[in-house]
């Protein structure tokens, strides 16, 4: 049997998951709250989903810092719940991509009849699932948090009644999430089998133990599991629900799966695979390069004939995906275990750009397909006469996509690139540069329209509303202040205890 | 793997196994919705079999009632709430043959790969006892496991319990105008 | 004694094979959340297998099982309400117009 499991006292789940709770809590009031109000006042319910994150967000910070000064790691239920960095610097990235995404849900339920109510919820429970992905040590928690944010987010996906694209994207979604669920859990099963835990601390040496006996159940779990996860991640060959589904749902939520979703499946893959699997990872590494490579050419190669905006965004966040994946993949070769930290530093100073720029050009994005009425790039064409503020964000969002200097984007890049060259793994830094190169050709596609001339030339000023300008403005001041000083967040990263004090 | 022993366990396996197959194939090549969800409810009893045979009598019977009752049920009403004529057979093209060779190739991969593990040492490694290790009572240690260890994931399954209610009135109901 | 687990695993692999089929083949709706079902079947057994038989035999693989079925029928719940919202948005009468082409 495991440890002796303590009991769960309020104060002890207060201390380790109180982020979490505020927000169940929240969503449930909310839920009660919904019957009682009238229609204007139902436009602040969004606004108090805010507060609920904002307050979530400052216990995850206080949990950080308490751990600088505490002698182990919280735990909770043995070790089934844990309080590291790892999952605090996670969870910090779902909820600002949760208060990003409602703030851009704000202005977009204004215009579009959506239950604000519900879909503010729902919201919630999804960030709270994301969060039991990054924090949980145990399969089935962490399988309940997957769940819990795939359901979300079918039903968000789903939520716009006045278009049958959005039933069919959510059918989409949920029957491919639906099999990534099962080929998840299939792989589980078998990790279960050979060492008899759930915890994947405790069977972290029950499966280093029994790889060379039962290497083929070992190496089946894990391609069950890297396949489960990759159709969450949108990896090639899992990927081909990710354009039809970012195109059928409502703009916001788009920008949630691209940034908050994807976040929260890399979370889970990296801690299943350091702590399952990365015994032996020199003998299966190159699967993981495979899949990067060809997730990178993919993404690009497909992004560069897309005319609808929001495809074209789908597209660009699957070549994404692929950079995300180099970090772990280059591990294989990795010399010492101080590079496993290195490359979780890379690989969140990544994900909190790509975030941040991803809620950004989606707040411009929604405003222009709503005004056009139309998600073809072409109603792109002429916005810097029309906004000029507007037309200068999205482009400085699309350059720190493709990587150019000065933004954050381009430090992304250059960590993820400098750290497989320091791995030796000199063939994944070049698709990665060569992929990068072909990426410019659709994102400048984009940007030269903005800059080009309207023929007629009378066309109205575009109206930004406070909320959007609000997330554009600090999706801009993160971006381009991270790109100017990077060591700001890499000096943060270089502190944290990862997964406690070692 | 050597030839088994003919024993009432072993029998017993067999022929649910065979029912659980059976219904599988059959729903999959049926044409009439149908006869389908009754196909499926012949899987889900059968599966639950399997369960009792591996002393997981509580399990064996919430899969009674969760999936033979509750899902075949929720499926019947929304085969009737949604029109379906006979099913036109598939046609035999390149999607066809596609899905033949994934799921045929899946199956060709695992059966060859258990072939190749060595469960004579898996045999001796695991623990050679006639009764279960949770005792007489499943139901106990069940319940004992969910309400110590596994406490918080069983207070997140409400929360998805509520998610999946919410959303399911939210996508079903009529537009209200 | 002859390794009995084998038995349970190949069970499984056959049904799991089955549901991936369907998924893949079918283009009716119903039917892919059927052989979605099928496929978590597959694992439960293997689940419950190993809880009797596996290298650890312990009670946490029938927990495991049980969150599992709770899970799988919230999904199919919320399927087949997508299900029913999709019908009336193409406001068609069969379920074959509206299959999902683009894969």
């Amino acid at each position: 049997m495991g440890p002796i499991i303590e009991q769960l006292t309020f104060q002890s789940v207060w201390d380790i998951m109180g982020a979490e709770v505020i927000l169940v809590l929240t969503g449930f009031a909310l839920l009660v709250l919904d019957l009682f109000l009238d229609k204007e006042q139902k436009k602040l319910v969004p606004w108090l989903g805010i507060l609920s994150l904002i307050i979530a967000g400052g216990l995850v910070v206080r949990n950080m810092i308490n751990i600088q000064s505490a002698t182990e790691i919280g735990q909770l239920s043995g070790y089934l719940y844990v309080m590291d960095d790892y999952g605090s610097i996670f969870k910090l990235i779902f909820i600002v991509g949760s208060i990003l995404t409602l703030l851009i849900s704000i202005d977009y339920l204004n215009h579009v009849k959506l239950p604000k109510s519900e879909y503010t919820y729902l919201l919630l429970f999804a960030t709270v699932g994301a969060m039991v992905m990054a924090s949980s040590l145990d399969l089935i928690t962490i399988f309940i948090g997957l769940e819990l944010l795939s359901i979300a987010s079918y039903i968000l996906v789903g939520m716009r009644r006045d278009s049958a694209k959005s039933a069919e994207a959510a059918m989409k979604y949920l029957v491919v999430g639906a099999v990534g669920t099962a080929l998840t859990l299939y792989g589980m099963s078998f990790i279960y089998g050979l060492t008899g835990t759930t915890n994947i601390a405790m069977a972290m040496d029950g499966i280093a133990g029994v790889w060379a006996d039962f290497e083929f159940l070992v190496m089946l779990s894990l391609v069950m599991m890297l396949a489960g996860i990759g159709i969450k991640i949108s990896m090639v060959p899992f990927q081909m629900w990710t354009p039809d589904t970012y195109e059928g749902a409502p703009t916001p939520i788009t920008a949630f799966l691209s940034a908050v979703s994807k976040a929260a499946a890399f979370a889970m893959l990296f801690r299943v695979v350091l702590f399952l699997f990365s015994s032996h990872i020199n003998e299966w590494y190159l699967i993981l390069v495979v899949l990067a490579a060809l997730t990178m050419l993919v993404g690009n190669v497909a992004a560069v004939t897309q005319k609808n905006i929001k495809r074209l965004m789908a597209y660009s966040s699957i070549a994404q995906a692929g950079y995300l994946l180099v970090p772990i993949a280059v591990l294989g070769k990795a010399q010492s275990g101080l590079n496993v930290f290195q490359s979780l530093s890379e690989i969140v100073f990544y994900l909190a750009a790509y975030v941040l720029v991803t809620m950004g050009a989606f707040a411009i994005i929604s405003l222009v397909t709503r005004d056009a009425d139309s998600e073809h790039i072409e109603s792109f064409r002429g916005l810097y006469q029309r906004s000029p503020f507007l037309a200068i964000s999205m482009s400085i969002f699309l350059l720190s996509m493709a990587g150019m200097p000065i933004t954050a984007g381009f430090f992304g890049k250059f960590l993820i690139i400098l750290g497989a060259i320091h791995n030796q793994s000199f063939w994944l830094a070049g698709i990665m540069f060569g992929t990068s190169v072909i990426s410019f050709y659709y994102y400048f596609g984009i940007m030269r329209l903005m800059f080009k001339k309207e023929t007629d030339g009378i066309e109205p000023k575009l109206q930004t509303s406070g909320t959007l300008s609000l997330v554009v403005g600090i999706a801009l001041i993160v971006t381009i202040g991270l790109g100017v000083m990077p060591d700001a967040l890499m000096d943060v990263l270089g502190k944290l205890a990862w997964f406690g004090k070692a | 793997m050597a030839f088994p022993q003919l024993t009432g366990q072993m029998i017993a396996f067999m022929l649910i196994s065979l029912v659980v197959i059976g219904s599988a194939v059959a729903m999959l090549f049926t044409r009439r919705v149908i006869y389908m969800a009754l196909m499926i409810g012949g899987v889900f009893i059968g599966v639950a079999g399997i369960y009792v045979l591996l002393n997981a009598d509580f399990i064996g019977m919430a899969q009674v009632l969760i999936y033979a009752g509750a899902i075949t049920i929720l499926m019947l009403f929304a085969i009737m709430l949604t029109h379906h004529g006979h099913q036109e057979q598939t046609p035999v093209n390149g999607h066809t043959i596609f899905s033949v060779v994934a799921a045929g190739g899946l199956l060709g991969l695992l059966y060859w790969g258990f072939n190749t593990v060595d469960w004579a040492k898996w045999q001796s490694m695991s623990p050679k006892t006639d009764a279960p290790e949770w005792g007489t009572s499943s139901v106990k240690a069940v319940a004992n496991s969910i309400y110590t260890q596994y406490t918080i994931p069983f207070e997140l399954v409400s929360v998805i319990l509520i998610v999946a209610l919410v959303g399911a009135v939210i996508l079903a109901r009529k537009e209200e105008n | 004694m002859e390794p009995t687990i084998v038995r349970f695993l190949l069970l499984a692999a056959v049904l799991f094979s089955l549901g991936l089929f369907g998924v893949l083949w079918k283009r009716n709706i119903i039917i892919l959340l059927v052989s979605i079902e099928l496929m978590l079947n597959a694992v439960n057994i293997n689940l419950i297998a190993f809880s009797r038989l596996g290298l650890v035999p312990n009670i946490n693989g029938q927990v495991f099982a049980l969150f599992a079925m709770v899970i799988a029928a919230s999904e199919v719940a919320v399927g087949l309400a997508v299900l029913i919202a999709l019908y009336r948005n193409r406001n068609t009468s069969d379920v074959k117009d509206m299959n999902l082409t683009k894969w």
